[in-house]
């Protein structure tokens, strides 16, 4: 009977880690910032071919090429305003591009968090260009996560086919360097889980308590044995804790 | 529930929890699904085996404490073979 308080104690943590687990590893895009339509600069032509393209993104004018290992990650924190600008062209000998999609995409894990995209409304051909996106901080998942994570830049055509993608790596910051829920909730768990751990061994003790030297081979099942039968040994119970039995 | 796997449990959670963690404090950084997959598995299976000594050795330590502060006061001996 007193096994399934305790066993629905236990449940509660594990339940709240799964939880967890499930919350981090399945994609959270519809918290993450929406698409828009940012400015967007263009050089039509009319000619259009699946040709490879040559690159290069900027973020707040740095190359990301300087972010392309996890320690050397750009500073994404909360409420910071980002501006990614793509600069494309198709190279010399090529026909031209049909570039329609500016696309960053942000990892956790292996599974898209976080998706941005910039499309062109009418998708033609062209040699070059050059794309802006703004980003005004990453919004939402800013309270809710911090780390670092890895971005990809990409570029795709009509077909949301990739012509182009290049990975780096950003650092989330929470608002206060520390207020972002999972970790929170990760440290409380961790805090809950190791008391737990710690008084194991007083709670079996109190589970397999010694026979009392009253009661004989046959346990009374009501709790009226306790108080009547002996009360000297009621006044070894109180060591275990402070409510072994009521 | 026995403290071995009172702390089994509670090592398993440990040991998923330490690993988020740490994700979230930048101590690792995990790129693809399957190298995160291992290492909860990894850090669940090592919490739990940790956990479960851990929560065997301190309900016998516990035991065996209680047991011999008990004695005196009781009348009986508590042990029987």
């Amino acid at each position: 009977m007193s096994e399934h308080p305790v066993g629905r104690r236990r449940l509660l943590p594990a339940a709240l880690a799964v939880a967890l687990v499930i919350v981090l590893i399945v994609p959270v895009g519809s918290a993450a910032p929406a698409r828009s339509s940012g400015s967007l600069r263009w050089v039509p032509d009319s000619t259009a071919a699946n040709a490879q393209v040559q690159a290069t993104v900027t973020w707040n004018g740095q190359n990301i090429s300087h972010a392309s290992s996890a320690g050397s990650g750009f500073d994404l924190g909360y409420g910071t305003n980002i501006d990614i600008r793509f600069y494309w062209s198709a190279p010399a000998t090529s026909a031209p591009v049909p570039v329609e999609t500016a696309r960053l995409q942000m990892f956790f894990m292996g599974l898209g968090i976080a998706t941005r995209d910039v499309r062109q409304d009418h998708p033609a051909g062209a040699t070059n260009g050059t794309i802006d996106l703004a980003w005004s901080g990453a919004g939402i998942l800013a309270y809710l996560i911090e780390g670092t994570y890895q971005v990809t830049a990409s570029l795709l055509d009509g077909n949301s086919t990739s012509l182009w993608s290049e990975n780096f790596y950003v650092k989330m910051t929470a608002p206060g360097e520390i207020f972002a829920l999972v970790p929170i909730v990760l440290l409380v768990l961790g805090v809950y889980e190791l008391v737990s751990l710690a008084r194991s061994g007083r709670r079996e003790a109190s589970r397999e308590k010694p026979p009392k030297p009253g009661q004989g081979a046959s346990p009374g099942p009501e709790g009226a044995t306790s108080s009547g039968a002996s009360p000297g040994a009621k006044e070894s119970v109180p060591t275990t804790g402070k409510g072994g039995s009521p | 529930m026995s403290a071995l796997t009172t702390g089994a449990g509670a090592g398993a959670v440990l040991g998923l929890v330490f690993v988020l963690l740490a994700q979230q404090l930048s101590l690792i950084v995990v790129i693809d699904l399957g190298t995160a997959m291992v290492y909860l598995v990894v850090g669940i299976i090592l919490g739990a085996v940790i956990g479960g000594a851990l929560g065997s050795l301190l309900g016998r330590r516990y035991r065996s404490r209680h047991l011999s502060s008990s004695g005196p006061t009781s009348p009986a001996p508590p042990v029987s073979p």
